[in-house]
């Protein structure tokens, strides 16, 4: 009887378990101001009050020049971290400074009261803090950072690391040195610029722009690393080849890879040209693009590349993707010139590989 | 005899008490009533997610310690609050 009592206790108190031991699949129309619309022929939908992030109105940094997104999970729930280096409205280079903002629903934005983070302080990368790509380290406990950094008038190009506890406070890694030099080639390959990195029990993965001998492209190469370490060597066979379609032909400028229900997306921003700055050159006609893997190593890219987001036509200004999945969706954050605004903005799309392509 | 059954069904409903339900409601009720967070479509949802948590092997009292000190000077710091997900 005693036993029996008591039995009947733990199963009054194991009803609350059992009430919701369930991971949690939140629909991101049921939290956000606005609906998403299907994009049609495709299994993008986008989201009706786009862009989301526009910057936070601080006086410090008026020009976005990149944004590392990333999402956390609270109890299952997707709050979102975003980390833009900018610099002043005239679009020099210089005087750039890093933020971080953070939101709970994707669309509204709580500035880091400290912000900048990270300022220019000249040296090897005096100029600008691009191509932002920031991971987790679960680890090392701590936030890691990667960057193209550049001296225009030095001739320096490289990857420049960071790192943080909290996503605040910033610590530059390997002495403030690159991590890669972007102007020496590595067994017939110059580096271009970061691509994306994902961070895994197995260690790093890093996806990097890089040009080969006697090309004028900068297609995606990839290295492992299973901890962070103060130089990286990618493997010389590329990932993901420039071209032949016209629509990346001259290389990738952002990439975001993530794994969902064992096949691996990649979407990442292509593009066809560049154009000449004289000593150096920069990305042109971009857009968004996707390429599919079954075990993340061979890549196919989508037939219907390149993805139909892109906001000015018929040349994309698109210069950046995130990807994070939350449940059964692959939520994107894709940075484009918002003609309205006069400026880069982020906008916020989901894409659902189980459902049906959009009428 | 029947004292001693009285003690026991007390201390199970005492620890039933103290266990994930009601971390994880104190836990939801800063989260939703206190800071207001629009990433919970509504308290139900935030319980499910905070059980799956503990579930899972997370520690739910550690995370509600950290959650309750982030918001403990009355507005919601949510830069800390993220920080309590990473929390060894």
């Amino acid at each position: 009887m005693r036993r029996s009592g008591f039995l009947l206790a733990l199963v009054a108190c194991g009803n609350d378990y059992d009430l919701s031991a369930q991971p949690v699949e939140v629909d991101p129309g049921d939290v956000l101001a606005c609906p998403f619309t299907p994009i049609s022929g495709t299994q993008l939908s986008k989201y009706d009050c786009n862009p989301v992030f526009s910057g936070t109105d601080e006086t410090w940094g008026a020009d976005f020049v990149s944004t590392g997104f990333r999402t956390q999970e609270v109890l299952g729930h997707p709050f979102y971290q975003i980390w833009y280096s900018a610099g002043p409205a005239d679009g020099a280079s210089g005087s750039y400074g890093l933020g971080y903002a953070v939101s709970a629903n994707g669309t509204d934005w709580e500035a880091h009261p400290n912000n900048p983070l990270i300022v220019g302080d000249g040296g090897w990368d005096a100029d600008n803090m691009d191509a932002v790509v920031v991971v987790w380290d679960d680890q090392r406990l701590e936030y890691v950072l990667a960057y193209q950094g550049y001296n225009i008038a030095n001739g320096k190009w490289g990857m420049g690391i960071y790192t943080s506890p909290d996503g605040a406070a910033w610590s530059a890694y390997n002495d403030g040195n690159p991590v890669l030099d972007f102007t020496r080639p590595v067994d017939g390959i110059t580096y271009c610029w970061p691509l994306t990195f994902t961070h895994d029990s197995r260690g790093y993965t890093g996806y990097l722009g890089g040009q080969p001998n006697g090309q004028n492209v900068c297609q995606m190469y990839k290295f492992e690393a299973d901890q962070l370490q103060t130089s990286f060597t990618p493997s010389g066979e590329p990932v993901l080849r420039a071209g032949p379609d016209a629509y990346d032909a001259a290389g990738m400028a952002s990439a975001a890879v993530v794994e969902l229900d064992g096949t691996y997306y990649m979407f990442y921003v292509g593009f066809e040209a560049w154009r000449s700055y004289g000593t150096y050159q920069s990305s042109v006609n971009s857009r968004l693009s996707l390429a599919i893997s079954t075990d993340g190593v061979r890549w196919e890219k989508s037939p219907d590349n390149p993805l139909p987001v892109n906001l000015t036509s018929p040349e994309g200004m698109v210069s950046n993707v995130a990807a994070q999945v939350v449940g059964d969706r692959i939520h994107l954050w894709v940075t484009d010139y918002y003609a309205d605004l006069g400026a880069s903005a982020v906008g916020y799309y989901l894409f659902e590989p189980s459902g049906p392509v959009h009428p | 005899m029947g004292m001693r059954w009285n003690v026991l069904v007390l201390l199970a409903l005492a620890a039933c008490g103290g266990g994930a339900s009601q971390t994880c409601d104190d836990l939801c009720n800063v989260l939703i009533l206190q800071c207001g967070y629009e990433a919970f479509p509504d308290f139900a949802s935030c319980q499910q997610g905070c059980a799956y948590e503990q579930e899972q092997g997370e520690d739910v009292n550690a995370t509600l310690a950290c959650v309750q000190a982030a918001a403990s000077s009355g507005s919601c710091d949510t830069f800390a609050i993220l920080e309590c997900e990473h929390a060894p």
